[in-house]
């Protein structure tokens, strides 16, 4: 029996026995019942357990989360002590996040016992056939067959759901906060404002810093990408060219630099092309310049520069992989080609860069996304600078995460970052599943 | 014979000098002798080991080889349970057909996608329900639970494994866990190294979540925390010297285990292209 | 019948949940008068060493009591930030910057004082008093009160180059943070002393900003005009090394400079108070913003008699002459300041001098200084980059000033 509706819950209700009947209510009486001793027993006390924090606790949590706080937090002068005492009030941020957490547990609570109602139900038929259910060892023996999968899944899911889902909704949750600078906690509630901080972003004063600094993350992302490929590609074909010798040394030449941490390399960088760094030094003292170029403090050239060190970081990647995929490239095609007198050029463009960018297609999607978030670049780089008066709190080079992330932690407006959070997230989520069903779309298609 | 050009290496020679610049200059101001975030000159006017010797001098403000000791063994935990969890989810959404299947692989990508700053605080709080915040397991486990949604190298590495393996062993009687460990696996050699390795420069590239879990408990900090607190207004100018000697010793290491599994790093990071 | 490790996290979800979701308590938590005292403090980077020290004269000094006092370094600008971050987890007593105290107090984070109020009044500079101060009420231990000042060298002006801005520039180069984050902390103060308030009189009023008046434009101009004197260049993370290859001769400088700038030019270095500069309304003295660290008592603290006892013994004068000697850090307390060890130091007689109305003005508290920093910022680094030119200054700065004031509620 599926139960991909509700409605075959009322159904296995009216049919079952007494003890399925009975796990409606209370959990694993339906395998109690039906010899399936340990399970039965697991699932009570998960049932108990729940209750006892939902009566406890559970509802608190949840009603924490409607309010957000009732209660502020007080002083009063102790004239024994000569000082104030303070009597501690509601947190709306931990309300907010505890009520999360409460939330997310009544789901698996949920979960649970629903599977309590098909295991009771599933374990009836087995009994009606005349058979006996699993005894717990065989149960424990599928999951190293049957359901292996749940095994090895087990574990990273419970991780992505401490550890990013609850995060992610806790973050989404903010952006219908009131939850900004005149509102911080611990001394002050925030509450829900509904979608006020949306408008704020779409018509208000910051939208004239949100769609430049979009339009800027999404240049940014499609040049970082498509310079570092391009390039990586070049640099491949550079290094597997007849004439270069000691192929070996120059591939882990450039392989050097990706072993480095990228704080690291990246604040060299930022010291080397400093008005006063050694470049600009060196510059000056061979009479090339009069003045130091401004490499991170002038808008545009700051913007060429973040897109050039990228290509530092970048190249060396692309490298490794179109390497590998030029060695393994069929050479008969080519071969064919030479004969047919076509140059280089002519080989490279219609035979192997095809080909090259089939098989890199996905790492570039994912490279595309990347930096659509890439943090480090920016922030270690120009830090969002130079400083634009136009902006909101936002320089030239600050892309949406930066600029999220000193909403964040310069001016304590989580309210507003949020909103920029989940519109950066809406953003790379459908451009990706859009690119991901096509490609394997595409791929099922081509290759199975 | 065709003669040889020479463009493709003079090009090389500058391209590789562009590249090997920083770190040479990191190298030299790592035995700096004058302190200074900015000098007017490439060549340090003297040598010396006083750089090393400050980071070594177990200042208990400053503990560069503790720092050096958790970060080794957070990379090491972080990296034994992020290829276990990486692999597995790989391996299941590759190999393994159930109801599910689909709607994870899209779920991961898309939660992949969520911009992690945001919710650092309420990470905080969840380490806290637990009361994991200010330990080493606390970074274990963010580092492991982001490598659960990096699974895409490894998954486009198990399909290139012909499905027929598994079927004749079915056939032949085998659970699908035996399969994994007896089969898979050990053809697997290079996809885990891969994986294995990234995992393992994680802690030693972080500066940023690291923080906000340790607070000020300076004897957990990773080398990374430590490293990039040296570069504020009042200590850069005078730690400078001792921040890139810092940096030296943590990339020698890496820079070391990188060249040395090169090899698989290519294997992994093309497996799903190149055979597929 | 599924996933019976689905089960086994839920049970254990629950306990787990229902350990740190312990009803919230409406009652004070503190301990006064208890024998056994574990406190936390945060000092600034690398004061640890010496504010261990201190620590154990405070210990020794209390035989009655159980102190287990741990003393670690955290940067003091990113106080308000990791306080606020998980209050119970700070530190009980920690060192702040005063320009972040109103965010502190507007989040609830600092101990309002009652006691030792009359001797923190008593006892330090004027300027020092309302730095820990904040709508009238007192929440920190002044520990500091600092100011930039003027750095130069002996060889290239006189001490009568230096009293004004024209005459400085005309007989050498002054290196100042004109096109980097910091440059609004150097020039904004130049607005007040022509004549302009940044939220309000006393800093605390969020609608009293008029840098957009006559006289606030002809400081933009000024500033603007930068940019074609030749003997001003922009410097900030290489202030020192432009000073060594003699790109600039003079400086607008801090403390945290003063020892490296000490050994590179040696009887060379001279350091005095801010010039005058004439703006367009005559000759007014350049101002530079003052700041005062503070001890503050975290709201959170288990101890709060015995934390304020350590904030106090922490900002007393003689731990402020120790800290001079062995810091550098130029003490807010007038016996402090008064102290040989103190006087004859030309850094510090600088720092004492211009930390007085005619030289210096207190950076304002209110929360929206956070905003406050960012526009200014950019607006000075656009105007010196030429980037708005003079004909927009009005409507920059009206832009501005709407900008940096909150919306009347």
């Amino acid at each position: 029996m599926t139960y991909t509706n509700g409605l075959h819950y009322v159904t296995t209700f009216r049919t079952g026995d007494w003890a399925t009947k009975l796990a409606y209510i209370v959990m694993g009486a339906g395998h109690l019942a039906h010899h399936q001793i340990v399970k039965g027993l697991l699932y009570l006390a998960s049932e108990i357990g729940f209750f006892i924090f939902l009566f406890s606790d559970g509802l608190r949590l949840l009603q924490g989360m409607v309010t957000l706080g009732t209660r502020h937090q007080s002083w009063t002068y102790d004239k024994s002590l000569g000082i104030m005492v303070r009597t501690p009030g509601d947190n709306s941020m931990l309300m907010l996040i505890y009520g999360i957490m409460t939330l997310v547990l009544i789901v698996l609570f949920i979960t649970v016992y629903c599977m309590n109602i098909k295991g009771a139900a599933k374990a009836e038929a087995i009994i009606a056939d005349g058979r006996r259910p699993r005894g717990i060892l065989a149960e424990l023996a599928t999951f190293l067959d049957g359901r292996f999968h749940v095994t090895l899944l087990t574990i990273p899911v419970i991780g992505v759901v401490i550890f990013t889902v609850m995060p992610l909704v806790y973050m989404i949750s903010l952006a219908f906060t009131s939850y900004d600078h005149t509102h911080l906690p611990p001394r002050n509630l925030f509450g829900w404002v509904g979608l006020a901080n949306f408008q704020n972003i779409i018509s208000g004063d910051i939208s004239g810093t949100f769609f430049p600094v979009l339009a800027w993350t999404l240049v940014w992302a499609l040049l970082a990408t498509v310079t570092c490929f391009f390039f990586g590609i070049l640099l491949a074909l550079l290094i597997n060219d007849d004439s270069v010798k000691y192929k070996k040394f120059w591939r882990t030449l450039f392989v050097i630099t990706m072993a480095v941490p990228p704080f690291v390399s990246l604040l060299v960088m930022q010291n080397l092309l400093h008005a006063a760094g050694p470049i600009n030094t060196l510059l000056q003292n061979w009479g090339w310049i009069s003045q130091p170029i401004p490499f991170l403090t002038d808008p545009w050239l700051a913007k060429v520069t973040v897109i050039v060190v990228n290509m530092w970081i970048g190249i060396p990647i692309t490298m490794l992989i179109s390497t590998a995929i030029l060695i393994n490239l069929p050479m008969d095609q080519v071969e064919a080609a030479q004969l047919d007198g076509a140059n280089r050029y002519h080989i490279f463009r219609y035979i192997t860069f095809p080909q090259i960018l089939t098989v890199m297609m996905p790492s570039l999607i994912q490279q595309f996304i990347g930096n659509i978030n890439n943090f480090n670049v920016i922030y270690l780089l120009t830090g969002g600078g130079p400083s634009n008066s136009h902006f909101y709190g936002a320089g030239d080079t600050d892309l949406l995460v930066t600029w999220l992330y000193k909403l964040t932690v310069d001016s304590a407006d989580y309210n507003l970052a949020a909103v920029i959070g989940i519109i950066t997230f809406v953003l790379s989520a459908v451009f990706s599943l859009l690119v991901y069903t096509r490609t394997t779309a595409y791929k099922e298609g081509s290759l199975r | 014979m065709k003669k040889k050009a020479l463009w493709p290496r003079i090009t090389l020679v500058i391209l590789g000098i562009v590249w090997m610049f920083p770190i040479f200059w990191t190298v030299l101001t790592a035995f700096r002798g004058e302190s200074g975030q900015f000098v007017s000159y490439i060549f340090p006017k003297h040598y010396s080991l006083n750089n090393f010797r400050n980071l070594f001098s177990n200042n208990p403000n400053f503990p560069f080889l503790l720092w050096l000791k958790n970060t080794l063994i957070v990379s090491i935990f972080s990296c034994l349970l992020s290829t276990f969890i990486t692999v597995s989810m790989a391996y299941v959404l590759s190999r393994l057909r159930f109801k599910f299947r689909n709607t994870i692989l899209k779920v991961a990508l898309v939660l992949n996608m969520f911009p992690a700053f945001m919710a650092m605080i309420a990470v905080y709080y969840i380490l806290k329900a637990f009361d994991l915040t200010q330990t080493l397991l606390a970074l274990v486990l963010v580092y492991s639970s982001t490598a659960a949604l990096t699974f895409y190298v490894a998954k486009g590495f198990f399909d290139t494994i012909p499905m027929s393996l598994d079927e004749s062993a079915m056939i032949d009687g085998a659970t699908k866990f035996q399969i994994f460990t007896k089969i898979t696996l050990p053809m697997s050699q290079p996809i885990i190294v891969y994986t294995a390795l990234m995992a393992f420069m994680q802690p030693w590239m972080d500066f940023i979540f690291a923080k906000i879990i340790m607070g000020d408990n300076v004897p957990k900090y990773t080398v990374s925390i430590g490293l990039y607190a040296m570069l504020n207004q009042t200590t850069a100018n005078t730690l400078y010297t001792t921040f890139a000697a810092g940096c030296l010793v943590i990339a020698l290491p890496i820079t070391v285990l990188f060249i040395y599994l090169q090899k698989y790093y290519v294997a992994g990071i093309t497996s799903g292209a190149v055979k597929g | 019948m599924k996933k019976l490790f689905i089960l086994i996290a839920a049970v254990l979800g629950v306990t787990v949940l229902s350990s740190c979701g312990t009803a919230q308590a409406y009652q004070p938590d503190i301990h006064v008068h208890t024998k056994d005292v574990t406190l936390k403090l945060w000092v600034d980077l690398n004061q640890g060493t010496y504010y261990r020290k201190v620590v154990q004269d405070f210990e020794k000094a209390h035989p009655d009591k159980n102190y287990h006092i741990t003393v670690l370094e955290s940067e003091s600008g990113q106080a308000s930030t990791n306080v606020q971050k998980d209050p119970e987890a700070a530190a009980d007593v920690f060192i702040t910057p005063n320009d972040r105290l109103g965010q502190l107090v507007e989040a609830g984070a600092v101990y309002q004082l009652t006691k030792y109020t009359s001797g923190i009044k008593a006892n330090n500079t004027p300027t020092a008093v309302r730095a820990a101060t904040y709508k009238g009420k007192m929440y920190g231990f002044p520990t500091t009160a600092e100011s930039m000042f003027l750095v130069y060298d002996k060889r290239k002006f006189s001490a009568a180059d230096v009293t004004s801005f024209a005459k400085l520039t005309a007989k050498g180069k002054l290196g100042i943070n004109l096109q980097e984050a910091g440059a609004d902390y150097r020039e904004t103060p130049w607005f007040i002393s022509n004549g302009s308030y940044l939220y309000g009189k006393n800093g605390e009023d969020p609608y009293g900003t008029t840098f957009n008046s006559a006289k606030g434009v002809q400081v933009l101009t000024w500033l603007g005009k930068l940019q074609h004197n030749k003997n001003v260049v922009p410097v900030n993370a290489d202030e020192i090394s432009a000073m060594q290859s003699g790109k600039i001769n003079a400086a607008l400088t801090g403390t945290w400079n003063a020892p490296t700038y000490k050994q590179m030019l040696g009887k060379n270095m001279g350091v005095t108070v801010y010039p005058t500069a004439d703006f367009g309304s005559g000759a007014v003295p350049m101002k530079a913003f003052e700041g005062s660290n503070l001890y503050c008592v975290n709201a959170f603290t288990k101890y709060p008699l015995d934390a304020m006892q350590l904030a106090n013994y922490l900002t007393s004068p003689k731990v402020q002459v120790g800290a001079f000697q062995a810091l550098g850090k130029i003490p807010s307390a007038l016996a402090a300041r008064r102290d040989p060890a103190v006087t004859k130091d030309p850094v510090a007689k600088a720092v004492i001098a211009m930390t007085t109305a005619k030289h210096s003005v207190l950076m304002p508290e209110i929360p929206e200084m956070n905003v406050f920093w960012q526009h200014m910022n950019a607006v000075l680094v656009d105007v010196y980059n030429g980037k708005i030119q003079p004909a927009q200054y009005q409507a920059t700065l009206d832009k501005f000033v709407h900008d940096v004031t909150p919306q009347k509620k």
